[in-house]
């Protein structure tokens, strides 16, 4: 008899956290967005819309209230009328056509009136220990009048149309964690799924998509009278909520080793379990077989201005028809058909085609794989303090078997440290700087972590009392403490460091802001230089008032139903 | 409740925590002392104490710091307070350890906190005045007339047998004084580059039109 399972080795992190692969990452089952949706249908949520004092123009506020087994949360909307010309994208801006925050609890009159005052101004703004989030959007302006003009003539707009925005608003800011005031992490110990990280951000987004839908529908309402139409249903759910991203998540996976390391080890874990099934049964053959459909489709959708990820997904798209062919041949009737899937797209596919294998895998073994959800978040105490008994010789050795990589290049070369990371005093924003072109290095935030780590190894090769303890060194050159933390902390995680050098002249950001997006859960990523990304969240999602009713986490790649009303 | 107060601003744990960061090294602190500047300020105000005022107060006496020009005057207590939580399991094998002459002290309970929690033992930090103990259930502060010295004479740190009755973590948030805020916003300004066209020029998004 054959055993159920064999044990399987995750992918080495010498594989899995380079930066090229990491920027070709795709979302998982493990995905915050999905595993919000999940958690919240499966307890059962309910959802309602207490206030909504929007005028004909658009502009009033809008409160959604979220009620879970333990907690209630509510959205508080404020709307706007931002003139064209304030509207940028860019985390500079100071004004939106739409300002939101998660509340937690029901606000009263008085809480809405302090937020009313505080909110629109984002950053500028305070908020208190009762609010989760704080976020603001901007109106997809062709998207936005078209809608409305469809609506209020009592027509349904165009779904070709509706599929080239993807979105009517598009958030450019998500803070959550105790920003400008608000709630701190700390304190959401014990809430259930929003312990998750990310899952306040995500309900808000949720939140916010609904409140775009249904204020797009107000104003058509304004214009046409009792001509004007409700969209469609499914018209409805092909809409998202846009975002923009730029250089200022990049350091964020830098800044939290221990939480990367938690949620690509989740996702390892999960490809490995998956690859030592020794079969697929015919069910779990077809699942994969329909979300394989579903990825070329999503992967037909996917356009971008943006060269590279032009080719990559016109590469994809091939790649993705000659996994579809293999599988019709048979390949999954095989013994540990998706360990024989895994190697073969490790030979003959891009990277882009690798991840999106190993994703899709996943998709028909929820009972297998959906449980790793709750290992993603971690309490960063645990890893801070340094353990200064550690002998010179066994950190060294540490940084050999993690830091190959980073004692490779020659810093000294000028591609080589082409780069600088620094932070803006304008709005705090985090920049890329030339550093053979630019003023401003003694600015550099600790993100060369390769670098940091060669100049550490070369001040401990000179250190003579290797036996010693760490302490001693770290006494004569404190200069070298955050290092040692970060060698300390990969030594039991292994996924805790990108493997690659962050200020090479031929680094790209949006590798990093890809792979943090793909655990958010988006898919088509958008690039629109080598410093910001566009993604769609939550398109083809069910509503809140349709969650129960639609099937478990089955939104994310587009059906490939025809519409149905 | 003094939320009102117009002498305090509250902040959550996240910002004292990123704010002392800055604030540190702002003041000369390399990254990874300034972690732990950053780290011990949350924690004592995760435990109600004046974390980040404590911080505003060391940066700004002249001491002697190992980061920094100074090589005379009192001890540093983010230098000491490191080097305890280094050398934790010494102190927890020798008993006592005399760290003398410290500049705002309280800073050091933090790590003292931390070396507890890791070690699971119990640890006191004392000076004249002032007596509290970690152990890893939370923090039981005995004496405190001189909490918030700038200066303290005879620190030292203990092995306890046990600890009293010892209070977890309870805060997330805390009411920072005005002028410890602005001081180590200061501070904390130093590390970041002014805005330049140049470098608005280089930002994420520039020269892109949001109109679609």
């Amino acid at each position: 008899m054959q055993p159920n399972s064999a044990p399987m080795a995750r992918r080495p992190a010498s594989e899995v956290m380079r930066l090229a692969r990491l920027g070709s990452a795709h979302q998982t089952r493990l995905s915050f967005m999905r595993s919000l949706l999940r958690r919240i249908r499966q307890e059962g949520w309910k959802f309602e819309r207490p206030v909504w004092q929007i005028d004909s123009r658009g502009v009033g506020r809008a409160v959604y209230r979220a009620s879970g087994p333990t907690h209630t949360y509510s959205l508080v909307a404020f709307s706007h009328d931002l003139p064209d010309s304030l509207r940028s994208d860019r985390v500079i801006a100071t004004a939106w056509d739409a300002t939101f925050t998660l509340f937690d609890g029901i606000p009263t009159e008085t809480d809405l009136e302090r937020l009313s005052r505080n909110v629109p101004r984002q950053e500028a703004g305070r908020l208190s220990e009762s609010e989760l989030s704080l976020s603001r959007a901007n109106r997809s302006v062709r998207l936005w009048d078209y809608v409305i003009s469809k609506l209020a003539g009592g027509l349904q707009p165009d779904a070709a149309e509706l599929d080239k925005v993807g979105y009517l608003m598009r958030t450019t800011a998500v803070y959550g964690s105790g920003k400008f005031g608000a709630c701190d992490r700390a304190a959401l110990l014990g809430r259930g799924v929003m312990e998750a990280p990310f899952h306040i951000e995500m309900l808000s987004v949720w939140l916010i998509r609904t409140f775009t839908l249904d204020l797009v529908e107000h104003m058509a309402q304004a214009a046409g009278g009792t001509r004007a139409a409700r969209l469609n249903p499914a018209l409805r759910r092909r809409l998202g909520v846009g975002n923009s991203t730029g250089l200022g998540m990049a350091p964020f996976l830098v800044n939290h080793p221990a939480l990367l390391h938690a949620w690509i080890d989740a996702r390892e874990t999960a490809i490995a379990r998956v690859r030592a099934l020794p079969r697929a049964s015919a069910e779990e053959q077809a699942r994969f077989q329909e979300m394989l459909a579903r990825a070329q489709l999503n992967a037909m959708l996917w356009t971008t201005d943006h060269q590279v990820q032009q080719s990559r997904c016109t590469l994809l798209r091939d790649e993705l028809g000659q996994v579809a062919r293999r599988a019709q041949l048979g390949v999954l009737d095989s013994a540990y058909p998706w360990n024989q899937l895994m190697l073969w797209a490790g030979t003959s596919l891009s990277l882009e085609g690798q991840e999106q294998v190993a994703a899709l895998m996943l998709e028909p073994y929820a009972r297998l794989v959906d449980d790793l959800a709750t290992t993603m978040q971690v309490d960063e105490q645990d890893s801070f303090r340094i353990d200064g008994a550690m002998p010179v010789r066994q950190l060294r050795d540490l940084i050999d078997e993690n830091y190959a990589w980073a004692l490779a290049p020659d810093y000294a070369v000028p591609e080589h440290c082409a780069r600088f990371w620094y932070v803006s005093a304008e709005k705090l924003e985090p920049r890329l700087g030339a550093r053979h072109e630019e003023a401003g290095a003694e600015y550099e935030q600790p993100l060369d972590v390769g670098r940091a780590m060669a100049a550490l190894m070369v001040c401990l090769t000179s250190w003579e009392q290797e036996a010693g303890p760490i302490l001693a060194f770290l006494h004569r050159h404190p200069e070298h403490r955050h290092a040692v933390r970060r060698v300390q902390l990969s030594a039991s995680r292994c996924y805790a460091e990108i493997r690659d050098n962050l200020i090479s002249e031929h680094m790209l950001p949006i590798d990093i802001m890809r792979c943090k997006l793909s655990f958010f859960g988006a898919t088509r990523f958008d690039p629109r230089s080598d410093r910001w990304v566009r993604i769609c969240m939550f398109q083809n999602a069910p509503f809140p008032h349709e969650l129960g009713d639609m099937p478990e986490d089955d939104w994310v790649y587009p059906p490939m139903a025809p519409l149905a009303a | 409740m003094n939320e009102a107060d117009s002498t305090t601003t509250r902040l959550s744990l996240t910002e004292i925590d990123a704010l002392c960061r800055k604030a540190a090294r702002g003041g000369g602190c390399p990254w990874g002392m300034a972690e732990e500047a950053g780290r011990a300020s949350r924690w004592l105000a995760s435990h109600g104490l004046p974390g980040p005022e404590a911080l505003a107060a060391l940066l700004d006496t002249p001491r002697d710091c190992r980061c920094g020009a100074a090589t005379q005057g009192p001890g540093c207590a983010l230098n000491l307070g490191v080097e305890l939580s280094d050398a934790a399991e010494t102190v927890a094998k020798h008993g006592t350890v005399q760290f003398g002459v410290v500049a705002s002290p309280l800073l050091m309970l933090a790590q003292a906190g931390q070396a507890a929690q890791a070690l699971n033992v119990s640890l006191t930090l004392q000076w004249t005045g002032f007596r509290a103990t970690c152990s890893p259930d939370g923090l039981w502060i005995e004496l405190d007339e001189s909490r918030d010295t700038a200066v303290a004479q005879d620190v030292v740190c203990i092995l306890a047998p046990s600890s009293g009755p010892a209070r977890p973590p309870a805060s997330s948030s805390r009411p920072v004084d005005s002028a410890a805020l602005h001081r180590l916003e200061t501070l904390a300004a130093r590390t970041c580059a002014p805005a330049t066209d140049a470098s608005r020029a280089r930002g994420a998004g520039a020269a892109n039109l949001d109109k679609d």
